[in-house]
């Protein structure tokens, strides 16, 4: 029995042994699904695309920025104390961090394999994403920022004045990688969707920013100068190569195939299309009195008019300049509370059951809140998944030249020509809205003593207004405004914090690690205070000051 | 040893006998152990051995047992020589022969051994071995009996039976008193005895039953009934790897329920039957449908990155299973509700790590070993068994919603139809408005409040089940198939599965054993529903219908002209439920086959081996789709996705178990185990049809494709050892070791070991009791489980983006891997009592356990500007510790009424004792203001919340006061180092109490189930009544009108600030305008009021508090968002009580007489009227909000704490059930 029990054994032990045949482990585990090294051309198409998306959703979708400047109001959405009143709360910026991070993988591999190119396209699209995070928020983490691999989990908040720095430094040295590239260097066009892997437009663009950033901070030149920033020699140096005309702007489209790629208006994202922004009656009757024919391009006319000639209720077609008809009802009336005109904006900051209401006068219908027919809708453009008249913008030529405009007008910063800038800007924007395909007089327009910048009294004031119009949907005014309190905008009846309008964001809700808490702590404490804060509440609000504009009576007191 | 013998089918219960003594090689058998030994007529001899241990030693190398009365063999001794014996039977023909013992083969490996029935010096021969088939009644009579000596004797013959259910009992002694004489009972139970006719006392004597003598008087026919032995039944529970052990020989808890415990009441997710049965066990069903997912968290969640639950065997093959399946917002119910309760034999859940530790990796979170049923212990040849049974779910109870204004949000002096908020004008108030489907005419409005009853129906669930199962002498095996089908309370929501089960055993020869089985499962659905809380949830859709909307008007859910194209809508912003249900199908199936072949071999009677490949594999396929104008997918969808799941265990087994004399049993065992898992995943999704209602993915519109694709392998193998060794029957020592090398660490960590350790001794045996006591034990365990970690989860890597264009996106996800990561290890203690009381009317177990889990793989939230949104560390102490106490009692047992009461009682704390170096807080979730989150030293499961911010100067008139903005709204404190804790998710404690009654053919079951403590945050009670659709929204906090409500507030601080003070319309308690006001020309009056004050600052910068309270300069506002910012910023306001208490299953059963059936050849049959959750007591008091469903889905796993439109009605359920066993 023994002996064949024993050779059964080994029979069995044999069996298993090759059923369990050691494979080796390690290999096993080798991701089959994810690589661990991609080119840099992929991660730069996620960067430029999500950057472009957050500066268009900062400025349309987001709505709280819009409003601000008064493009528009949410007409009766449940938010709308947020939105027309200004009871901003915490805002999350993980969108941004994420960019950075991925950017950051494209700087260390462009220092890896040596390409210059991509170096200065990641240094570039760095400064444009932590300059829009510090002019958001002020004070934020930027020097120990992005070091999670070195084990550095809690970055400490720099002064605005560094990260400030840190940009105009890193934007220098991408102009000069760019001006030192070789063949070598290369992107692959299809990848850059910004300018097809061409250098000297990447090069203008990081001239332009530093512009722009140059600027900004003109009231704080002596504090820069004391970091050895000197930033009129840094603006008279990138002036020299910054965009020459639209086909420059740092601009891109949406492709409108499937949600992550269109703009957030369009039915892959918003299927129930989105009426409830209105656009504000500041901007629109601004957009009346002067003539301008961008109005048309942006917004639609009224679905029902109130008119005092009409008798009873009449169906027109309006027919717009650009050949775009509506069907208009004519509703008569006498009351002299309604807004008679094509284009009715909603006025700003109503309460909510006035705003539902707005410009209703007498008719007891009970309309879809969201689809009042007496004020109007934005542009059909703006329901779309994409269109041309609908880019994601992050600076264009008609800012660059506003900013020379400004900068001539100023002063000290090595432009002049102030005027010539200005009309060339006004140009460039109306061009860009494509105003010129339905031949346009463009200096009738700008003759217009609302308009042209001889007829100014103030002439800053002129340049920003002109600047705010062409700023539409973007966020660029409100930078603006808060520097230089031009266009004079005025809160609306109903300020959830008093009758002004807010200056910055909010952090977003602290991670709760004491290690963090006492980072933000100290950021917190670095901001100014003002009376629109309530008694009792934390500094970090929107109506604190922030680095920028501390010291300065702008954009208020 | 005493065997567990309850109101079982004798077979069984001599089958699970053998069992114990498979494993259990002390191989002593006693009876009647408080029965005094008679003393024997034979020398001792020093020189022969005692019949005792050539017993054992004939049970350990026949792998046999023995069954007999210790009197039987007490003070015995034979003589072994040279001689030869080829087989036991002619070993046991010498014993038997010299000893003057008769032996009789009761089943395949059980042989009872009886004295010989002697009298007179004159040998009888062996009784036959089947007992006579005929039941017709023994005569009295008397006989001769053989020469020489002729003596009178009289035949007594009858039967006996089990006193607690009338049983037969076979293999009984019975012996005549003072004598050697007797006999054994037949299988039936019926005996004949060929007495003395001076006989008076027979003695009837069984393992397990008490000791009976009953005085013969004239009789000479006989009904006797045994009682149960008071002495502890021994339980054989199945442990780790399936070893079925004696409950008393184990230093940890188990937990063990019986098959009729799970099928009392039809359920379709075998899980729901375990809910309050068995202790430290906490069950929650995630979703009201029938067919949701259910959690099963043993001993509470110790890890915090994984869902914790346990792992499933199924006869020995790990089974996939996840506490979630959710796919496109339905949930698909998760996969262990693949198995059909009906072929459950048995569930045996190992708790703690010291039960699970050979399990290694997965154990961590506990182990549900089920057994199915086998043909084994049916009775010999084919056996069929029957049940059907049918259950109605009807919908009993909705969240309470008002029906005195309809839609809108400017306030009751307007009805606006367009909104989901119901904060409009007055119904049934003789108002005529035009609405949605009136043309344009103005009709009256009235109210429609019957939505709910017109939307919902009655669910209908239909359970079916045959087994066949055959049991021959040298094999076994039991096919059973079954089916269920489901209709929903949410038309057009069905669910189905189909089970065939086979378990096969076959001896090839004595010594090599194999058995296969075979589980396939298919189950589906064309349509679940869904649940989160989307506009594609029915529920949600219908609790946002404005209640001036007649249900029965959006039946025909298509515009008419434009079927397929455009539905039937009475506002933008929702989609029509019936077009969801009938159109906007989500539908999944699965296809899941579990297979397991095993091999045994004796090499010898003490080493075996076993050789076991199992194998869990299931495609799953899930279908979305979205019809043309649909809300969030205006020209419809279509996703598809189909995941494949495998895993294979290879086993090697060696055993080898050996008893030393008297005192010493060792059973060991090494093996090894190989298992591989693979899964695949293929899924497409167009976001846009070009066809309407075709569903395929090539009908996509250009450019919506999303198409995914992955793979995933891990492998492990396993070396394990363990030792049981006993001592004298009451102390054991139980070791296990196990050593795992696995592919998802690196090369040095990679492999780790895990030992455990545990106790149990025997009280009672060791120390002289009080006579009540029956049995007493102490036990203690320690056992490490280590885990690794899924697959791929070390390297950092790129993901895809969908293309922009005609380019490529690729990007990094936040979570920053660490490629060093190491195993967890997880530690648990464990010490506990077993108690029985009064001859087992009580019975206690109750444990205490402590666990910790050390170096967990944690992704921990990190600040994302740091770089990572999260950071997998690899370190910390989660800890958790509770009790959990059983109790079974039986208060009242007469012959034909019993009253049993089973209690559980669990309670468990989970605290976070250490993060990584340098970090200090996790966070779980977050959702709508309220935080789940967990400070280091603090406890897994507090709810946190940004308080409402007041007045701080404690000098202040005004202290405590809430500050209101500019525009009279109630503000959030906004500094984060003032955040406060609301509340805790877990319960103080779980308890769930059975009682059974029965009542001679007639058994009551009930389940009750109650959960203490804790809290959870609604978001459904917050958006019903930001939505208006709450009683509560009709009106504030009542005042005086007459009075100043300024004093008023003063007076009573409490009642008024923080909530709103107004109404929709006077009559509500809403307040005048302000003349001069807009609205006050245009609205009714229904100004309403945050109270508080406003924080202002004088010229000199001084804060000035300025009321606003209703006087003048007070901010009114209308009465939306006076209601909604004094609560949807501040979760605390829907924070509501957890506890409940709901009677999960009753049942009442009648067995049909055996009398009755058996003329249809049927053994048993019974049929049940059953009940599930007819009754639901909530301390909230809330109708329809159940707190067992504040589970959230988020994204692939729930987050608990937080509900949100988680309120499909809640059900109750009846029907009946019909078991027939041929």
């Amino acid at each position: 029995m023994k002996f064949t029990n024993i050779k059964k054994g080994i029979a069995a032990l044999t069996v298993g042994g090759v059923l369990f045949s050691c494979q080796d482990l390690t290999e096993i585990d080798k991701n089959p699904n994810s690589p661990e090294d991609v080119s840099s051309n992929y991660i730069m198409t996620y960067v430029l695309s999500n950057t472009g998306k957050t500066f268009f959703s900062l400025g349309r979708d987001g709505s709280k920025i819009g409003a601000a400047m008064q493009y528009m109001q949410a007409g009766t959405n449940e938010g709308a104390a947020v939105i027309n009143q200004y009871a901003w709360t915490q805002e999350s910026w993980n969108g941004y961090y994420e960019i950075l991070r991925n950017n950051q993988l494209i700087y260390d591999k462009g220092i890896k394999e040596n390409n210059r190119f991509f170096q200065a396209i990641a240094l570039t699209m760095r400064s444009v994403v932590f300059g829009l995070l510090t002019d958001l928020y002020g004070d934020i983490p930027y020097t120990e920022s992005l070091k999670a691999s070195s084990g550095l989990f809690f970055p400490k908040y720099d002064e605005q004045a560094v990260v400030y720095k840190g940009i105009m430094t890193d934007l220098k040295q991408a102009v000069t990688l760019l001006n030192s590239l070789e063949s070598k260097d290369a992107v692959n066009p299809t990848s850059d969707i910004l300018y097809k892997g061409d250098g000297k437009k990447w090069r203008k663009l990081a001239n332009s920013l530093r512009l722009r950033y140059a600027l900004r901070l003109a009231d704080k030149r002596s504090e820069m100068s004391a970091l050895g920033v000197n930033i009129q020699t840094e603006f008279t140096e990138a002036s020299a190569d910054a965009f020459t005309s639209n086909s420059d702007d740092a601009s891109m489209a949406f492709v409108g195939a499937s949600a992550d790629n269109s703009a957030p208006g369009g039915p892959l994202n918003s299927p129930n299309p989105n009426f409830l922004l209105k656009p504000g009656q500041p901007f629109v009757n601004k957009l009346i009195a002067l003539n301008d024919p961008r109005l048309q391009r942006w917004i639609q006319p009224v679905q029902r008019k109130w008119d005092t000639k009409v008798t009873k209720e009449t169906t027109v077609t309006v027919k717009n300049s650009y050949g775009e008809s509506y069907s208009v009802v004519y509703v008569p009336t006498t009351a002299t509370n309604v807004d008679t005109s094509l284009y009715v904006g909603l006025p700003v900051g109503l309460a909510i059951t006035q705003a539902v209401a707005y410009n209703k006068g007498n008719d007891a219908t009970a309309y879809n809140n969201e689809r009042n027919p007496y004020i109007s809708f934005l542009h059909e453009r703006y329901r779309k998944n994409t269109d041309t008249y609908v880019p994601m913008n992050i600076i264009t030529y008609s800012e660059v030249e506003f900013i020379l405009a400004e900068a001539a007008l100023a002063g000290n910063f090595g432009a002049t020509d102030a005027e010539g800038h200005y009309k060339k800007a006004i140009r460039a924007s109306m061009d860009k809205a494509g105003v010129f395909t339905a031949s346009y007089d463009y200096e009738k327009y700008y003759a217009q003593a609302s308009v042209s910048y001889a007829s100014a009294t103030n002439k800053l004031e002129r340049i920003m207004e002109q600047k705010w119009l062409s700023s539409w949907f973007g966020i660029e005014s409100w930078f603006d405004w808060r520097r230089t309190g031009f266009p004079t905008l005025k809160a609306g009846d109903v300020a959830q914090y008093g009758k002004a309008l807010p200056i910055r964001y909010m952090y977003p809700s602290p991670n709760q690690d004491p290690s963090y808490l006492t980072n933000y702590n100290s950021a917190v404490e670095r901001l100014g205070s003002t009376n629109y804060i309530p008694a009792g509440q934390s500094k970090d609000h929107p109506y604190a000051k922030m680095w920028l504009i501390q010291g300065t009576s702008k954009p208020w007191n | 040893m005493k065997s567990f013998y309850r109101r079982k089918s004798r077979q069984q219960a001599l089958g699970l006998l053998f069992c114990c003594f498979a494993f259990q090689a002390s191989g002593q058998l006693l009876a009647s152990r408080e029965v005094a030994g008679v003393q024997g007529q034979y020398q001792k001899s020093t020189t022969t051995k005692s019949l005792k241990s050539a017993l054992k030693d004939l049970q350990s190398r026949y792998k046999v047992s023995f069954s007999y009365d210790r009197r039987t063999v007490e003070n015995k001794t034979i003589e072994y020589g040279v001689q030869q014996f080829g087989s036991l039977e002619k070993e046991l023909d010498f014993i038997s022969s010299t000893l003057n013992l008769r032996y009789e083969k009761l089943d395949k490996n059980l042989y009872l051994l009886t004295p010989m029935t002697k009298w007179a010096g004159f040998v009888q021969e062996p009784l036959r071995v089947t007992p006579p088939a005929t039941t017709s009644i023994p005569q009295v009579s008397e006989v001769q009996a053989l020469a020489p000596a002729r003596k009178l004797v009289k035949v007594i013959a009858g039967k006996v039976v089990a006193k607690s259910d009338g049983a037969p009992l076979p293999g009984v002694n019975v012996v005549v008193k003072g004598t050697q004489t007797g006999t054994i009972s037949g299988s039936d139970g019926s005996f004949s005895i060929d007495a003395p006719a001076s006989t008076s006392v027979l003695v009837f004597s069984f393992i397990g039953y008490q000791t009976k003598e009953v005085a013969l008087g004239d009789k000479t026919n006989l009904q006797v009934e045994l009682e149960e032995s008071a002495i502890v039944l021994n339980e054989a529970v199945v442990t780790a790897l399936g070893i079925k052990r004696e409950k008393r020989s184990l230093g940890y808890s188990v937990g063990n329920v019986e098959s009729t415990a799970l099928t009392q009441t039809p359920q379709n997710n075998v899980l729901n039957t375990l809910a309050g049965k068995v202790a430290g066990v906490q069950i929650s069903q995630m979703g009201g449908a029938v067919g949701s997912s259910v959690s099963m968290v043993i001993r509470g969640a110790n890890s915090l990155n994984s869902d914790n639950q346990p792992l499933f065997v199924i006869d020995g093959v790990p089974v996939a299973n996840r506490m979630t399946n959710s796919f496109a917002g339905a949930d698909m119910g998760n996969p262990i509700s693949d198995i059909n309760p009906n072929d459950i034999a048995n569930i045996s859940i190992l708790k703690g790590p010291s039960a699970a530790a050979l399990y290694g990796s997965r154990a961590g979170s506990g182990v549900v070993l089920i057994t199915t049923k086998s043909g084994t212990g049916g009775k010999k040849g084919i056996g069929v068994s029957l049940n059907t049974s049918v259950v109605m779910d009807k919908p009993l109870e909705y969240v309470r919603v008002q029906n005195k204004f309809g839609s809108g949000k400017t306030g009751a002096h307007v009805l606006e139809e367009a909104e989901n908020e119901s904060w409009g004008a007055a119904l049934d108030a003789g108002e005529n408005w035009a609405l949605w489907n009136s043309n344009g005419q103005k009709v009256p409005l009235i109210s429609y409040p019957n939505r709910f009853n017109d939307f919902f129906q009655t669910g209908v669930t239909n359970t079916n089940n045959v087994s066949v199962n055959g049991n021959y002498e040298k094999g076994n095996f039991r096919l059973s198939v079954g089916n269920m089908s489901n209709t929903g309370i949410i038309p057009n929501t069905d669910l189905s599965r189909l089970t065939i089960a086979l378990n096969s055993a076959y001896n090839i020869t004595d010594k090599f054993r194999t058995s296969v089985s075979l589980n396939v499962t298919q189950s589906g659905s064309d349509n679940r529903p869904l649940i989160d809380a989307s506009r594609n949830d029915p529920v949600r859709s219908v609790y946002e219908m404005g209640s001036q909307v007649n249900i029965n008007d959006l039946r025909n859910y298509w515009l008419p002209g434009q079927e397929g194209i455009a539905q039937l809508k009475y506002k933008d912003k929702q989609n029509n439920p019936f077009f969801l249900v009938y159109e906007n199908l989500t539908g999944f199936s699965r296809d899941r086959t579990v297979a397991k072949i095993q091999m045994d071999y004796d090499f010898t009677n003490e080493l075996t081996l076993t050789g076991k490949y199992a194998r869990d594999s299931y495609s799953e396929i899930f279908e979305a789709k979205k019809a043309y104008s649909n809300y969030e997918a205006l020209k419809g969808g279509y996703t598809i996705s189909n995941d494949y799941r495998k895993e294979q265990n290879l086993d090697l087994m060696l055993n080898y178990k050996k008893s030393f004399q008297n005192s010493w049993s060792l059973n060991a065992m090494v093996g090894a185990n190989r298992l591989e898992q693979y899964y695949q995943s293929l899924y497409n999704a167009t976001t846009e049809l070009v066809i309407p209602g075709l569903y395929t993915i090539a009908n996509g519109a250009p450019g919506t494709f999303n198409p995914l694709s992955s793979f995933s392998r891990k492998l492990l193998y396993g070396v394990y050892a363990s030792a049981s060794l006993g001592f004298k029957d009451f102390v054991y020592l139980d070791l296990t070791a196990r050593n795992d090398w696995t592919s998802t660490l690196k090369k040095g960590n990679n492999s780790y070991f895990y030992p455990s350790a545990s106790l149990s001794v025997l009280l009672s045996e060791v120390v002289k009791m009080p006579s009540w006591v029956d049995f007493a034990k102490v036990r203690a365990g320690f056992a490490q489980v280590g885990n690794d970690v899924d697959p791929y989860s070390r390297s950092q890597t790129y993901s895809t983006a969908l293309d922009w264009g005609a380019a490529k996106r690729m990007y990094m996800a936040g979570v920053l891997r660490n490629p060093d990561l190491k195993p967890e290890i997880s530690t648990s203690h464990e010490i506990g009592v077993d108690f029985k009381f009064f001859k087992n009317r009580l019975g206690l177990e109750a444990t205490y356990y402590k666990r910790g889990n050390r170096n967990q793989v944690l992704s921990i939230v990190t600040p994302i500007e740091s770089g990572a949104s999260n950071k997998q560390i690899n370190a910390g102490l989660v800890e958790s510790q509770g009790f959990e106490i059983g109790i079974v009692t039986t208060p009242v047992k007469t012959k034909d009424f019993t009253w049993d009461m089973n209690f559980t009682l669990t309670r468990n704390r989970t605290y976070i004792r250490k993060l990584a170096e340098g970090i200090k807080y996790f966070s779980f979730t977050s959702y709508s203001g309220a935080e789940v989150r967990t400070y280091e030293g603090g406890q897994v499961g507090d709810i946190y919340m940004a308080p409402m911010l007041r007045v701080k100067d404690k000098a202040s008139p005004y202290y405590n006061y809430p500050i209101v903005t500019s525009g009279g709204l109630y503000q959030t404190d906004n500094d984060p180092n003032n955040l406060m804790k609301i509340g805790n998710f877990n319960h103080n404690f779980l308890m769930g109490i059975q009682p059974t009654i029965r009542y001679k053919n007639l058994s009551l079951f009930a389940n009750i189930d109650w959960r203490q403590g804790g809290q959870f945050y609604s978001n459904t009670m917050m958006f019903l009544g930001n939505n208006g659709m709450l009683d509560e929204t009709l009106s504030g906090v009542s005042y005086d009108p007459s009075r100043s409500l300024a004093e008023q507030i003063k007076a009573n601080p409490d009642a008024y600030l923080g909530n709103w003070v107004g109404g929709r319309n006077a009559a509500y308690g809403g307040f005048a305008w302000p003349e001069g006001s807009a609205e006050a020309a245009k609205r009714l009056q229904d100004a309403s009021l945050n109270p508080g004050v406003l924080a202002t600052k004088d010229a000199a910068g001084n804060t000035v508090y300025v009321e606003n309270l209703g006087g003048a300069g007070s901010k009114w506002i209308d009465p939306f968002s006076a209601y909604r910012y004094a609560n949807r910023p501040f979760p605390d306001r829907n924070l509501y009580s957890a506890t409940y208490v709901k009677l999960r299953e009753i049942s009442v059963t009648y067995f049909l007489p055996k009398s009755f059936v058996s003329r249809f050849k049927v053994q048993n049959a019974s049929l049940s009227i059953v009940g599930n959750n007819l009754y639901m007591w909530t301390r909230h008091g809330i109708k329809g909000l159940d707190p067992e469903r504040a589970f959230r889905p988020t994204g692939t796993s729930w987050s608990q704490g937080v509900e949100y439109y988680n309120v499909m009605p809640i059900t109750g359920s009846v029907g009946f059930k019909l078991n027939v066993d041929f």
